[in-house]
C-alpha cells in the first residue's frame, strides 16, 4: 500500500481480500480498533502514530474510527425502539444482564452493588506504567433511555467539577467505544456511615466529628451550587483512614439549573423516601434545605440507631404521610427505646438537650425554619462540641425574650412624593415648544409654514415671527410680551393664542396655557385639518382628558412622523398622565427624529420621563445634558427647570449634598427670573432633600407657599405633590388629624385630575399616614390599589417604597405568608431602579422577616448587609435605623457584647441625624446587655433617660414609654426582681393590646408568662394555653414550642 | 420463501410449539429448509401480534416491538422454560426478523407519505414513537449493515441481536456460541464502522 494513500475504497488492499477490499474493509480493523479503543490516550497516541509509520491509510482509518465512535449523537446508542433498549425477559429466569468485561480502558472485576440507573464494578485501568483500581458506575442498558443518557451525563458533569477530600475523587466519565455510558471514581474501601460507627463504638464526639467531616463535604458541594438529593448512611463510605467520602450524585444538580418541570415519577422513586425532606415528598423545587434535612435524618440515625419518623405498617404512604406531618420525637427519647432493642448505637443519656435541639431545627417541616445552610449546622454541632450554647436551642429559648419591640409605627418610609412633580407641565404639554436652537429651520418647525399660509394683518405676521424667534431663543417671557400685543390686536388669531399657550407653559403658568390653549382649539376652524387636530389634542390635554389628547396626537404623529412638537406633545402628554411606560417608548420615537438630536427639550422631558420610572441616573444624565444645551443658547429658563429636575435625580441617587446646591441654585434663578411654578418645585424638592422627623415649622411653611403657588399657576399634579409632602411632613410632627385631611385632598385631586402617577403617589403616602395613624387595618385595606395604580403608572421609586412598607406592616401583623413574594417583587425593582439605600431597606425588610421566623442568622446576614449599604450611601438616618435593628436582633440571639455594641453606634447614629427620640429607645437595647453583663449602674443610668423621655400619657410617645418599659422589665428580669418585671410587662400586654398588634401581644403575653412561671404565679397556665392555640393558629412554631416548653415547666412546679 | 413449503403451512399459525422445537432443532442440525420456516412463522407471527395490539390500543405506548419478540417467542414455543441453546437460536432467528420487520416498516412509512397508503404492519405508524430513529435513518442503516456483513459478517449479526433485537451481550454471545468479549469488541467496531458509513452518506447524499 502506498504511503499516504487516502482514498478509502477502490485502494490497492493492505493485505488481502481482493480488489474491492481497502482500509475501509481491511479484517484486521475489528481487532485493531478494539486494541486501540482500551488504550489510554497516551499510550493511544503513540501506538497509533507507530502502526501511522507502517500503514498510514490503516492507521488513518482507525483514527477516523475512533472519531465517529466518540461523535456527539445517538446514532446505534438508542434502540431502532421507541422506548429504549429492551429489558432481557423477565419470564426467562435463567439469563442474567451480563458484567461487561471491559469498558474503554477498564476490566471489570466485580459487582460492587446496583443502583436504581445502573450498576457500580469494581474495576481495574491499566495505563502506562501504572494500574489503578477503580470503582467504575455503568448506566444499565435496560434503563438507557435518552433521559438516563442525559441524566448520567449531568452527573459526570456535576462530578468533575467538585474536588473535596470528602468526596470521592472523579477520575474520568463518558462513553466508551461500545456506547456504554460510564463513570470512574476513586474506589473507597470501606463501609457506610452507620456500619463504621457501629464497628468502631464510636461515642457520642466521634460519631459528632464524623458527621462533621460529611457536613464539610456537603457544604463544599453546595458552595458550587450542587444539591446532593439523595443523603443518606449508605452513599456515605467511610474509608479505612477513617475518613468519610460522599458517594453517588447520580440525581444531584446544580441549583440554579432550570428545573425541567416538577420532578419526574422516576426521580421520585429514584429518592430514599426514608431520608427525603418533606418537599421531596411533595414534589416541590428542591433546594439545599433538602440536603440538610437528610443530614439531620442521618445524625438522627448515627446518634439513636432509629429514624426520626414511626410508622405502624412502613408502608410509603404512611412514612409519606409521616414525613409531612409528624413531629419526630426528640432524639434523646428516641435512643431511650432503641437502647431496649439492643442497637448499637451510644447510650440515651449522653444525647442532651442541646443535641436534641440541634437535630430537630434541621428536622423542621419548613425549610425556612432549619439552619440557613449547612455551614451553619456544622457551626453549631461545633459549638456543641466545645461545650457552648448553641444556636438551635438559644433560638427557641429567647424567641419570645428578644423578638424586636419597636412597633413599625413612625418607621414606614415615606418617599417624598415630590419625585417628578414637575414632571412636563400637567397642562400644556411640553414648555418649550418650537424653542429649539437658532439655526437652519427644521422640518418639524411647521408652525411657521403653517402660520405663512394663514392670513393675517401685517402687524400681526411682524409680531407673530418674531415670537416663534423668541420662543426658539429659549426666551419664552419675551415671546409672551410680543404675543400679548398680537393677541390684543388680533383676537382671534387661533395660532397666536396657541404661542401664548407655548410661552405660559414656558413660563411654568399651566393656568394660564391651558386658558389659552382652549381659547386657540376654539378658534381653529379655519386651521387646516392637521392644525386644527394638533389644537384639539392641546385642548383636551390641557383639560386634563388625557385619553383623547394622546389618541390625538398619535393619530397626528402618524400621519406627519416628523413633527418633533408633535412627537414632544404626545410624550409629555403620556408623563404627565402618569403612563410612563408609553412615554418611554413615544421617547423612542421622537429621539429617531433628526430633529431631536440635541434638542434640549427632548433630553429634559427624558429626564424627567426617567425620574418618574425611578431611573435617577438616567435622569440625571438628561437633566445635565438639557441644562448644558439650554445655557449654550442663553436659555436661561430651560435651565433653571433642568437643574430642578438635576437636583431631584441627585436627591434620590443619595447625593444630598450636591442635590441641595444644585436646587438652591435653582431656586435663586427662578426666584430672579420670576418662575413661580419653578421656585416652588425647587423649594418643594429642598424640603424632601433636608427632610428627616425634626422637620422645622419653617421647612413646613415652604411646602404651604409651594402648594398655594402650585394652586395660583393651576398645577394639579405639583398640588398632589406638594399635598402629600405636607401630610408627610404633619405625620412626622405627630399632627394626624390634619396629615389625613391633607392626604384624603391629595387622593381626590388625583383621581380627578385622572394622573396615574399623582393617583400611585397620593394612595402610597395615604398607606404610610394610616400607619403613622396606627390604623392598619386602613392600610391594609388600601394596599391592593396602592400597588395597582404604582404599578400601572410605571413609578417604580414609589412602588418599591410602597412593597417594603406593606412588607414590613404585614411582618408586624404576623401575616407572613406573602411577604416573600412582596419582597421577591422588591428586590427585583431595587436591583432595576433602586438606590444603595433602597437595597439596604429592602434587605432590612428580610431580615425583618426571618426575625420574625426565628432565623437569626439569616436576619442577623441582612440587617448587617443593609448597614453597610446605608454606610457606603452616607444616609446617617437609615444607618442609624438599621443598627438598631441589628442591635435588637443581638439582644433577641442574647449576645450582649455585639447588642451594646450595635446599640451604641446607632445611638450615635440617630444623635447625628437629630433623632434623640430614637436615640433614646435604642437605649433599650443596650441598657439590656449593660444588665446582662453585671454592669447594674449603667443599665439604670439609661432606663432614667428613657424614662425621662416619657411624653404624656396618650401622645405619640406612647411608643417610648412601651420601650422603655420592655427595658425595664427585661433589666429587672436579668437582675432577678421578677416583681417588677411582672408588673411591666402587664402594662406591655395591654398596651400592645391597645395597638391591636398580634405579633407584639403574642410576644408580650409570652414574655409575661415567663415571669409568671418564676413567681409560680397560677395565672401562667391559662395565660400560656392561650398563647399557644393562638401561635398554632397562626403556624409559629417558635412561639408554640416556648409555650409548650413553660407549660411544661410550669405543671412541673 | 423456498419451493416446497405449502401455502398451507404458511397460514398455518403458531398452533404447535412442538413444531417450533423441532423446527429449532431441524436448523440446529444443519437444515436450512428449516431455518427459513422458522423465519417465515415468526415474521407472521410477529405481525399478526403487532396489528392485533394496534387494533386494541390505538397509542404506541403498550407495543414495544422487542417485547413482541420475547412474546413470540413464548407463543410460538408454547412454555417458559426452555432449553438455553433453543432459545439462543430463535432470538438469533427472531433478531433477523425483528430487523425486517423494521425496515419493512420505515419502507411503509416513506411509502405512506408518498401515497397516503397504509399498508403497514401497523396500519397508522404509532407504533414507532418520535423517540425512534427516523424512517431514512433505519434504510441507510439497513444498507449500510449489508454492506457490512460482506465483510464483517460476525460484527453485523452482533448489530442485528444486540440492537435490532435488544440482546444483552451475554445473549449475544450465546446466540452466536462466541466469547461475550468478542461480542463487545464487535460491537464497538460495529458501532463506530456504521456510524461513519452512515455519517458519510448523509454527508455525501
Amino acid at each position: 500500500m502506498s504511503a499516504g494513500a487516502s482514498a478509502r475504497r477502490g485502494g490497492p488492499a493492505a493485505t488481502i481480500t481482493g480488489g474491492e477490499s481497502g482500509p475501509h474493509t481491511d479484517p484486521r480493523l475489528p481487532e485493531l480498533f478494539a486494541a486501540a479503543s482500551e488504550m489510554a490516550s497516551a499510550e493511544r497516541v503513540a501506538w497509533l502514530a507507530e502502526l501511522g509509520r507502517a500503514e498510514p491509510a490503516l492507521a488513518r482509518e482507525v483514527r477516523e474510527l475512533l472519531a465517529a465512535s466518540t461523535a456527539p449523537g445517538e446514532l446505534l446508542d438508542r434502540s431502532p425502539l421507541p422506548f429504549g433498549a429492551v429489558p432481557a425477559p423477565a419470564a426467562a429466569p435463567d439469563v442474567r444482564p451480563a458484567v461487561p468485561v471491559r469498558v474503554g480502558p477498564y476490566r471489570v472485576l466485580r459487582e460492587l452493588g446496583r443502583g436504581g440507573m445502573g450498576r457500580v464494578f469494581l474495576a481495574e485501568q491499566e495505563g502506562d506504567g501504572f494500574r489503578r483500581t477503580v470503582a467504575l458506575k455503568l448506566l444499565d442498558a435496560a434503563a438507557a433511555t435518552p433521559q438516563a443518557h442525559r441524566r448520567f451525563a449531568s452527573e459526570v458533569r456535576i462530578l468533575a467539577t467538585l474536588e473535596h477530600p470528602g468526596i470521592a475523587r472523579f477520575l474520568d466519565g463518558g462513553r466508551s467505544a461500545e456506547g456504554v455510558a460510564f463513570l470512574a471514581l476513586e474506589y473507597v474501601e470501606g463501609t457506610d456511615l452507620l456500619a463504621h460507627a457501629a464497628a468502631h463504638g464510636l461515642d457520642v464526639a466521634g460519631r459528632l466529628e464524623l458527621f462533621l467531616a460529611v457536613l464539610d463535604a456537603v457544604a463544599y458541594a453546595h458552595e458550587r451550587r450542587v444539591v446532593h438529593r439523595d443523603l443518606k448512611p449508605s452513599n456515605v463510605l467511610v474509608g479505612s483512614d477513617g475518613r468519610p467520602r460522599l458517594l453517588d450524585f447520580g440525581i444531584s444538580k446544580l441549583a440554579d439549573a432550570d428545573v425541567e418541570g416538577a420532578p419526574t415519577r422516576t426521580e421520585m422513586r429514584a429518592l430514599t423516601p426514608a431520608y427525603a425532606s418533606p418537599e421531596q415528598m411533595r414534589g416541590d423545587p428542591v433546594t439545599t434545605a433538602s440536603d440538610l434535612y437528610s443530614l439531620g435524618v442521618v445524625l438522627y440515625e448515627l446518634l439513636t440507631g432509629a429514624r426520626p419518623y414511626r410508622t405502624a405498617s412502613g408502608t410509603p404512604r404512611e412514612l409519606e404521610r409521616a414525613v409531612l406531618e409528624q413531629d419526630p420525637e426528640p432524639p434523646s427519647t428516641a435512643a431511650r427505646k432503641a437502647e431496649s432493642s439492643r442497637h448499637t448505637t451510644v447510650p440515651a443519656g449522653e444525647i442532651d438537650p442541646d443535641l436534641d435541639a440541634i437535630c430537630l431545627k434541621a428536622l423542621r417541616k419548613e425549610p425556612a425554619a432549619r439552619y440557613a445552610s449547612v455551614a451553619d449546622f456544622g457551626a453549631d454541632l461545633r459549638r456543641y462540641l466545645a461545650g457552648e450554647p448553641v444556636a438551635a436551642r438559644r433560638g427557641g429559648w429567647s424567641y419570645r425574650l428578644g423578638r424586636r419591640v419597636r412597633r413599625s409605627r413612625g418607621k414606614l418610609v415615606a418617599a417624598a412624593a415630590v419625585a417628578a412633580a414637575l414632571a412636563a407641565g400637567a397642562v400644556a404639554g411640553p414648555w418649550l415648544r418650537h424653542a429649539v436652537a437658532p439655526g437652519p429651520r427644521r422640518a418639524e418647525d411647521s408652525l411657521a409654514r403653517v402660520a405663512a399660509e394663514v392670513p393675517m394683518s401685517r402687524a400681526s405676521r411682524r409680531q407673530f415671527d418674531a415670537a416663534i424667534e423668541q420662543l426658539r431663543a429659549l426666551d419664552p417671557a419675551a415671546a409672551l410680551t410680543t404675543l400679548t400685543k398680537l393677541v390684543a390686536a388680533d383676537p382671534s388669531s387661533a395660532l397666536g393664542w396657541d404661542l401664548v399657550a407655548q410661552a405660559e407653559a414656558a413660563l411654568g403658568e399651566p393656568g394660564k396655557a391651558s386658558a389659552a390653549a382652549l381659547r386657540a382649539h376654539a378658534l381653529a376652524a379655519s386651521l387646516p385639518a392637521d392644525e386644527r387636530a394638533r389644537l384639539a389634542g392641546r385642548a383636551a390635554a390641557a383639560e386634563q382628558r388625557w385619553e383623547p389628547a394622546i389618541r390625538g396626537f398619535e393619530a397626528l404623529l402618524a400621519r406627519q412622523p416628523e413633527r418633533l412638537d408633535v412627537g414632544l406633545d404626545l410624550v409629555s402628554t403620556d408623563v404627565a398622565a402618569g403612563r410612563t411606560e408609553a412615554a418611554l417608548i413615544a421617547l423612542g420615537r421622537v429621539r429617531q427624529l433628526a430633529a431631536a438630536a440635541d434638542d434640549p427639550r427632548v433630553d429634559l422631558v427624558e429626564a424627567e420621563a426617567a425620574l418618574q420610572s425611578g431611573e435617577h441616573q438616567r435622569a440625571a444624565a438628561h437633566a445635565e445634558r438639557a441644562r448644558r444645551r439650554a445655557a449654550v443658547v442663553g436659555g436661561r429658563v430651560a435651565a433653571v427647570r433642568a437643574r430642578v429636575v438635576h437636583g431631584l435625580a441627585l436627591r434620590n441617587l443619595d447625593q444630598p449634598a450636591d442635590a441641595e446646591r444644585e436646587l438652591r441654585g435653582a431656586l435663586a434663578e427662578a426666584h430672579e427670573l420670576g418662575l413661580r411654578r419653578d421656585e416652588a418645585a425647587a423649594r418643594l424638592a429642598l424640603s424632601s432633600v433636608a427632610g428627616g422627623i425634626t422637620q422645622s415649622a419653617a421647612t413646613r411653611q415652604e411646602v404651604e407657599a409651594a402648594l398655594a403657588t402650585y394652586r395660583a399657576v393651576g398645577d394639579a399634579r405639583g398640588e398632589v405633590s406638594a399635598l402629600c409632602e405636607l401630610a408627610r411632613q404633619l405625620g412626622m410632627e405627630s399632627a394626624m388629624e390634619p396629615a389625613k385631611k391633607r392626604i384624603d385632598e391629595a387622593v381626590a385631586l388625583a383621581r380627578t385630575s385622572g394622573d396615574l402617577w399623582s393617583l400611585g403617589n397620593a394612595l402610597a403616602t395615604r398607606l404610610v399616614i394610616a400607619n403613622w395613624s396606627g390604623d392598619d387595618d386602613a392600610v391594609m385595606a388600601g394596599m391592593p390599589e396602592a400597588l395597582r395604580a404604582l404599578r400601572a403608572s410605571g413609578n417604580r421609586k414609589q412602588l418599591l417604597t410602597t412593597l417594603g412598607n406593606v412588607s414590613i406592616m404585614k411582618i408586624e401583623r404576623l401575616e407572613l405568608a406573602e411577604v416573600d413574594t412582596l419582597l421577591d417583587e422588591a428586590q427585583e425593582l431595587a436591583r432595576q431602579v433602586g438606590s444603595q439605600l433602597q437595597r439596604a431597606s429592602v434587605l432590612r425588610a428580610r431580615g425583618y422577616l426571618e426575625q420574625e421566623r426565628g432565623n437569626w442568622d439569616r436576619s442577623r446576614e441582612s440587617y448587617t448587609a443593609a448597614v453597610e449599604l446605608a454606610r457606603g450611601s452616607g444616609n446617617v438616618r437609615s444607618l442609624a435605623n438599621y443598627l438598631s435593628d441589628l442591635a435588637w436582633l443581638e439582644v433577641s440571639d442574647e449576645r450582649p457584647a455585639a447588642a451594646g455594641k450595635a446599640a451604641e453606634e446607632a445611638i450615635a447614629a440617630f444623635r447625628r441625624a437629630g433623632d434623640e427620640r430614637s436615640a433614646v429607645e435604642t437605649m433599650g437595647a443596650l441598657a439590656w446587655a449593660e444588665a446582662s453583663r453585671g454592669e447594674v449602674a449603667g443599665a439604670r443610668r439609661h432606663l432614667a433617660a428613657m424614662r425621662a423621655a416619657i411624653g404624656p400619657p396618650g401622645s405619640a410617645n406612647d411608643e417610648s414609654k412601651f420601650s422603655w418599659l420592655v427595658a425595664e422589665a427585661r433589666v429587672a428580669d436579668a437582675l432577678g426582681d421578677y416583681e417588677t418585671a411582672r408588673e411591666h410587662r402587664r402594662e406591655t400586654v395591654r398596651m400592645a393590646r391597645e395597638w391591636k398588634a398580634p405579633g407584639l401581644l403574642i410576644n408580650q403575653q409570652l414574655e409575661l408568662a415567663d415571669v409568671l412561671v418564676k413567681l409560680h404565679d397560677p395565672g401562667a397556665a391559662p395565660l400560656l394555653r392561650a398563647v399557644l392555640a393562638e401561635a398554632e393558629r397562626r403556624d409559629l412554631h417558635e412561639i408554640s414550642r416556648e409555650a409548650r416548653r413553660l407549660l411544661r415547666s410550669a405543671s412541673a412546679r | 420463501m423456498l419451493p416446497g413449503v405449502s401455502p398451507a403451512d404458511a397460514s398455518s399459525g403458531p398452533g404447535d410449539p412442538g413444531e417450533v422445537t423441532r423446527l429449532l432443532r431441524a436448523w440446529r442440525a444443519g437444515d436450512a429448509m428449516a431455518h427459513e420456516e422458522l423465519l417465515r412463522r415468526v415474521y407472521d407471527e410477529l405481525k399478526r401480534m403487532a396489528a392485533a395490539q394496534m387494533r386494541q390500543e390505538r397509542g404506541g405506548h403498550t407495543l414495544q416491538p422487542t417485547a413482541l419478540v420475547h412474546e413470540a417467542f413464548m407463543r410460538l414455543l408454547g412454555q417458559t422454560r426452555v432449553d438455553w441453546q433453543d432459545r439462543s437460536h430463535f432470538f438469533a432467528i427472531a433478531a433477523r426478523t425483528m430487523r425486517r420487520v423494521l425496515v419493512d416498516h420505515a419502507r411503509a412509512k416513506l411509502t405512506d407519505k408518498r401515497a397516503h397508503q397504509r399498508v403497514t404492519l401497523t396500519g397508522g405508524g404509532e407504533v414507532f414513537a418520535d423517540e425512534a430513529l427516523l424512517p431514512e435513518t433505519l434504510l441507510d442503516l439497513d444498507r449500510a449493515l449489508d454492506r457490512m456483513a460482506e465483510s464483517f459478517p460476525r460484527a453485523a449479526r452482533v448489530v442485528e441481536l444486540h440492537f435490532f433485537s435488544g440482546l444483552e451481550f451475554a445473549e449475544v454471545a450465546a446466540a452466536l456460541e462466541i466469547a461475550p468479549r468478542t461480542v463487545m469488541r464487535d460491537w464497538g467496531f460495529a458501532r463506530a464502522w456504521l456510524r461513519r458509513e452512515i455519517g458519510e452518506e448523509a454527508a455525501s447524499s
